[in-house]
């Protein structure tokens, strides 16, 4: 009973089971270091289990979208910044705790943030709270609770080039 | 020569990624709330694990072990962010009370406004 269970799981995405199985079997050589037909057997038995067992566990998206280059474009370059802002970011907390006087003003702000996907907005909220002075205390709705230690940049988030970004990346998404 | 300059990378990171853990727990200590601490710590053990992590990767034999690390250093960067904002947020839903002198702004409706276009300013939107 259980067992058919599991297997109506897997075969309802064949495509997507396979894929996952197929990566996580390159994660395996990898780690293992050692290409002998052992390990081949040994690998494909482990992650078929896994696949098997972890089937429900898929992310289920219910708007599919389609692969886009343009997206794959705006994601790195969303990327890129990010790390640029993650740097910055640390260098500007370096100064303010360093600093004898403390230069800090903290307090919360509450902002609209428009993102609709699950994904979009976990990077969004991920991506405030990695960069300079800000953290997400709390996104429902469309209500965005944020804290920041100075008032300048608690304000920063309202403007943000990276929000552009990824409302772009949200909006440039093509329904399968 | 090559290996001397790998040596001399991996300790300049080495050093950067102990210089962040150090501001981190002297944030930890400095700063007046428990908000203000978290920003601290969540952005500086970041970057210090990270960059502590990246010298491993140069200076590490084997392929698998370099692997390993950068998993390490994804699951880093990936997990390190949520846990802050879960602290945050529990802090905030418990009640806990923000240092004197802190601004509670609320500009949520500002952005469907003309004022909000005009903060945007500049932006090309």
């Amino acid at each position: 009973m259980l067992n058919r269970l599991l297997f109506k799981r897997f075969t309802r995405d064949l495509p997507g089971s396979m894929l996952i199985m197929s990566m996580l079997m390159g994660l395996w050589l990898l780690i293992s270091g050692s290409f002998d037909w052992q390990h081949f057997v040994t690998g494909i038995f482990l992650m078929g289990l896994l696949t098997l067992f972890w089937a429900q566990m898929t992310v289920e998206e219910v708007g599919k979208t389609r692969f886009s280059w343009h997206q794959l474009k705006l994601l790195l370059r969303y990327v890129a910044f990010l790390e640029l802002e993650i740097l910055k970011a640390n260098f500007i907390v370096a100064y303010i705790v360093l600093s004898p006087k403390m230069p800090i003003s903290p307090g919360l702000i509450v902002l609209q943030c428009n993102l609709k996907k699950d994904l979009t907005r976990v990077l969004y909220a991920n991506s405030i709270t990695m960069t300079p002075g800000t953290i997400t205390v709390d996104l429902e709705g469309d209500r965005l609770l944020v804290h920041g230690m100075t008032k300048h940049h608690a304000f920063g988030v309202r403007s943000w080039y990276l929000y552009d970004i990824i409302k772009d990346l949200e909006e440039s998404a093509v329904d399968d | 020569m090559l290996s001397l300059l790998r040596d001399i990378l991996v300790l300049v990171l080495l050093f950067g990624g102990l210089f962040f853990l150090v501001v981190g727990v002297i944030g930890l200590i400095r700063l007046p709330d428990i908000y203000n601490r978290l920003h601290a710590l969540g952005k500086c053990d970041t970057m210090g694990a990270g960059l502590i992590v990246l010298a491993m990767i140069l200076i590490v034999p084997g392929m698998t072990n370099v692997i390993k690390l950068i998993l390490m250093e994804i699951f880093i960067l990936v997990i390190n962010p949520v846990v802050t904002h879960l602290t945050t947020k529990t802090a905030y839903v418990r009640g806990t009370p923000l240092v004197e002198n802190s601004f509670v702004i609320n500009a949520y409706y500002e952005e469907d406004e003309d004022e909000g276009e005009l903060f945007r300013g500049g932006d090309g939107v």
